[in-house]
């Protein structure tokens, strides 16, 4: 496999009535997980639908495993599986009759390995989806995405409406499938804490433009938190802040060079952050100061 | 592609079924009534001849209403596809390595297969209805403009003919308007289906009160030109067929592009 990005994206645009994905561009780096947080709306969905080609875009270059799309459209897709928040495969069928039909679909396709993937879930082979709970359709996308040698997956909001047992031991699966250095795995989620736990990047996507982008450990390890009282958050100048939330309380200054900041606001306190609180700050970053 | 096949037909199976069922009993009512009017109690106490005939050719009507029945099986094509649509099939199969003309072509094949099964069946039905009731068709048509006992045969294909045509429509107003729940893609999805359907009754009826109105010339003039089409019944017929195929084929590749138009234009197959 001679290409170091799985995905390639630039300036990839895409207009909506009252929606624009803005000259969005990321790279997600062969054998890694990258995490794709945005809030609802946020243009995660569209950017996954136009990496899959299910929407036209209007500009803008796509590349996945180093082939240039929609080119190579049908190539690239036969080594991709996208893994949807909602199963696609009718309530009516069975893994049975699923697996009749999904070896015409994709060339690849291993009934082995799927039936060891439905019994490693202990998932039933001749029950119909429509018995199964949400966490067992999630289970079963996702071992049906896995049986055609995939070597992309792409997921929207796999993991949202799960329970945490579920989402769990579906990020252990990811993990494994990682262990092959060659598959890379993009997984748009708002539940930032499981992309605290297994991505390797993150991009953050908020009204159709990319705010952040870049490795997970340098972002949560260069972003912090300043709390400090109304009277403090005064002496700070406004390019040495993402933005700030302040309360009857106090302020919290989100900051992205902690380094710097101690440097030039010596005695301030920094605390270390999560996504979850990046991504807020972030968002917030239009408004001054918000409570 | 066959196994895209058999999940249609896999998940269609109850609709088929249901109707096959349905058309099985209605049609097994007119059979026993024939079979009792040639050898059952009918026959025993009806002594009139007329009677027993007309009870044989009531028969015809149930086979008739057999063959509307299994003509409708062919809805379950669109109402699917409008499912995949909710259900998010379509985006998951065009995730997939499948190249759209196959995903479209899939949904007409399995349409023209049922179609041009149910109208075996009803052919079957019609030929059933001659050995069990022993009589031929009597023409629904006036003699001056009837096709004889060819009428069964001109009506199956002009049914097919008229399906062929709206459930293209159909199925491709679905590729166009997707899962698109609006007044007015309703009304155009369903406007011609529903145009369609009101303008036979409206020429049939029409046609019905002109002839009660004709005056002999008139109906001389009718009945010459009936005669002439009649000679060319076959030509008529395979006329009908191709032109039918040839518009759903036209719908074929509307569809083909309303879905490649959410897509990249620039598409090239590898």
């Amino acid at each position: 496999m001679d290409f170091e990005n799985a995905i390639e994206i630039k300036n990839l645009t895409k207009k909506y009535d009252g929606f624009t994905l803005d000259n969005v561009s990321f790279e997600v780096p062969k054998g890694s997980i990258m995490g794709f947080i945005g809030q609802n709306g946020a243009g995660k969905t569209t950017t996954i639908n136009s990496l899959l080609n299910i929407i036209k875009w209007d500009s803008g270059e796509i590349k996945l495993l180093g082939k240039e799309m929609p080119r190579y459209e049908n190539e690239v897709k036969e080594q991709m599986a996208a893994i949807f928040d909602v199963l696609p495969f009718n309530d009516d069928l069975s893994a049975k009759q699923l697996t009749k039909i999904m070896r015409g679909i994709w060339k690849e396709w291993d009934e082995d390995c799927f039936k060891n993937y439905l019994e490693r879930f202990q998932l039933p082979y001749t029950k119909k989806f429509g018995q199964f709970s949400k966490g067992m359709k999630m289970k079963l996308q996702i071992a049906a995405g896995l049986s055609h040698k995939a070597k992309l997956l792409i997921m929207d909001e796999a993991t949202t409406g799960l329970d945490p047992v579920v989402r769990n031991e579906i990020l252990d699966i990811f993990l494994e499938y990682l262990q092959d250095e060659d598959n890379s795995i993009l997984m748009s989620s708002h539940i930032t804490s499981d992309l605290e736990k297994v991505a390797d990047m993150v991009t953050f996507i908020d009204k159709g433009k990319i705010l952040l982008t870049g490795i997970k450990d340098e972002i949560l390890e260069n972003h912090g938190v300043v709390k400090c009282s109304k009277n403090d958050f005064r002496d700070f100048e406004r390019e040495d802040y993402i933005s700030a939330r302040v309360t009857d309380f106090g302020a919290e200054i989100m900051v992205s060079d902690r380094d710097k900041t101690s440097r030039k606001y010596s005695g301030a306190v920094i605390d270390k952050t999560t996504l979850e609180e990046i991504m807020l700050f972030y968002v917030n970053q239009s408004k001054n100061q918000w409570s | 592609m066959k196994e895209l096949i058999y999940r249609e037909f896999y998940l269609s199976r109850k609709n088929i079924l249901i109707t096959c069922g349905i058309t099985f009993g209605i049609y097994a009512i007119g059979v026993m009534c024939a079979l009792s009017a040639r050898f059952g109690n009918i026959a025993r106490y009806v002594s009139d001849e007329m009677t027993i005939h007309d009870v044989l050719v009531t028969t015809y009507y149930f086979a008739i209403l057999s063959g509307i029945l299994l003509a409708t099986i062919v809805e379950c094509v669109p109402i699917l596809l409008a499912s995949d649509f909710k259900s998010g099939w379509t985006d998951y199969i065009l995730s997939s390595g499948v190249s759209v003309k196959k995903i479209v072509g899939v949904k007409y094949l399995v349409f023209v297969i049922i179609l041009v099964a149910s109208m075996g069946a009803s052919a079957i039905i019609f030929g059933l209805t001659r050995l069990v009731t022993g009589v031929d068709a009597e023409p629904i048509l006036p003699s001056e403009i009837s096709f004889g006992i060819y009428e069964p045969v001109i009506f199956v294909v002009f049914m097919s003919v008229f399906l062929l045509i709206m459930v293209s429509y159909r199925l491709m107003s679905e590729f166009v308007f997707r899962d698109n729940k609006s007044v007015k893609a309703q009304v155009i999805q369903n406007a011609p289906t529903v145009v369609g359907v009101l303008l036979i009754f409206a020429l049939f009826f029409y046609g019905t009160c002109r002839y009660d109105m004709a005056d002999k010339d008139e109906i001389a003039r009718l009945s010459e030109t009936m005669s002439k089409i009649r000679e060319h019944s076959i030509e008529v017929i395979i006329g009908a067929i191709l032109l039918g195929l040839i518009i759903s084929g036209v719908f074929y590749f509307i569809s083909v592009w309303a879905v490649r138009k959410e897509m990249k234009c620039e598409r090239k197959s590898v």
